[in-house]
């Protein structure tokens, strides 16, 4: 301690909550009882390797933040899943499965007040399911308006939002959004351009969808404000299949197909609220991931890379500090 | 042309196996088949290359592990009926660079 003290000029300090801190800056949380400091301030963002996912699995529903996830349904190799696990910021452990097992699904919310909705299990069942995740089990809730398959999705557990996908008959595309309000759902103002496999972010008066497949790949974004959607700039990197994170304001998009070769992409991006900038790839390209959190410490898990992956990656934006605790033996 | 990368396999053990100040620092890619690619000439990757106790390959090698995924994933799709092949798209050959 002195010799901290005779380089830095000062003792270090003990704090309740850690602080704002500068690069090499050093401190004693008296919450957790331990010593910590900054050991880099990264300028770009990056990903790292988390917990891999006890089920393999793509096309899934998705909830939660970076240090507590939930994992719900996807397809798995030779059919679909009812799997659902919960991710505590180092590894995954099962819980209780979804009432009906789908995949194609998507979620909102958090891992303690989940919502799963829509889905499809082959042959020709588009999903109309919700279900609802209290942090230990599932519960059915009314249906969707429209069954749909692969819609974009946003919110929360008692505002949700459900946006495109595809649909009966023949998965005939749609541009249906429906806005869940605890208890059911109810229609709101379509999207302008009707696609499936489409990325999710934000809440639902201020929602968020980007990329997506009409006949082809599409870069379109698309910002709603609770009552109508409108259209702002385009992704960089036109892809569908495309996992995302934030809030419209701030979001990430990660992974996809392009059409380009190879057509698994990693290339992230960042919204700001107007336009996209590319971030740092995911280390493994893959679409059909889940994804959640934000666009400081976000979360991309599964996917199909190919195969099937567990594989999870945890992003944490650029200028965020990278805190580490000593370790005294 | 010089090269660029390398390749290694690597079983990927989750948190750690891949952390911030390792990203911070270099790049390392991932492909199916645990097969990784990092800078060339890297003392930063060749650190993490021992941390994980990789395997180095050739280009070919590694590009060999992934093909064979890839192929199994696409004979698996070319396998199924015309609905699923309507609702699935074919996996897609994953090239690696030099």
């Amino acid at each position: 301690m002195s010799e901290y003290k005779i380089i830095k000029g000062f003792k270090i300090q003990t704090v309740a909550a850690d602080p704002s801190t500068d690069l090499g800056q050093v401190w004693y949380n008296s919450t957790t009882a331990v010593l910590k400091y900054n050991a880099a301030t990264p300028s770009s963002a990056v990903w790292a390797s988390g917990g891999a996912l006890n089920t393999a699995r793509y096309e899934l529903g998705s909830a939660g933040t970076q240090g507590a996830t939930l994992a719900f349904g996807g397809d798995i190799p030779g059919g679909h899943t009812a799997n659902s696990e919960e991710y505590n910021g180092t590894s995954w452990a099962e819980g209780n499965n979804l009432g009906t097992s789908r995949y194609y699904l998507r979620g909102a919310g958090t891992q303690t007040a989940g919502l799963g909705f829509a889905g499809y299990i082959y042959p020709g069942s588009w999903k109309n399911n919700t279900e609802e995740y209290d942090g230990t089990s599932w519960s059915p809730q009314n249906n969707m308006g429209t069954a749909r398959r692969s819609p974009g999705s946003g919110g929360t557990q008692t505002a949700g939002l459900a946006f495109g996908g595809n649909k009966s008959p023949g998965g005939a595309l749609s541009n249906d959004t429906e806005e869940y309000g605890g208890a059911s759902w109810t229609a709101g103002n379509n999207l302008n351009t009707a696609r499936v496999y489409l990325g999710g972010a934000g809440t639902q008066a201020a929602g968020l969808a980007f990329g997506g497949f009409t006949d082809a790949n599409v870069a379109v974004t698309e910002e709603y404000d609770g009552t109508s959607w409108a259209n702002s700039n385009n992704m960089n990197t036109t892809r569908a299949r495309v996992a995302g994170a934030g809030i419209q304001t701030s979001a990430i998009a990660f992974g996809g197909l392009t059409p380009a070769s190879p057509a698994y992409t990693g290339v992230t991006e960042q919204y700001d609220g107007t336009s996209w900038a590319n971030s740092t790839s995911l280390t493994t390209a893959r679409r059909s991931a889940g994804g959640a959190g934000t666009t400081v410490a976000g979360i991309a898990f599964g996917g199909n890379a190919p195969p099937h992956s567990t594989a999870t990656e945890e992003f944490t934006g650029a200028n965020v500090p990278l805190v580490k605790t000593v370790e005294i033996d | 042309m010089a090269k660029k990368y390398q390749y290694l396999v690597a079983e990927n053990w989750g948190k750690g196996f891949i952390e911030i100040n390792d990203s911070i620092k270099f790049t390392i890619s991932g492909f199916p088949g645990d097969v990784w690619r990092v800078p060339v000439h890297d003392k930063h990757a060749n650190l993490w290359i021992n941390k994980v106790l990789g395997v180095i390959k050739t280009k070919n090698e590694a590009q060999a592990i992934v093909d064979a995924l890839v192929e199994t994933a696409q004979n698996n799709y070319d396998a199924q009926s015309d609905a699923y092949k309507a609702r699935h798209d074919r996996p897609t050959d994953i090239p690696l660079e030099e």
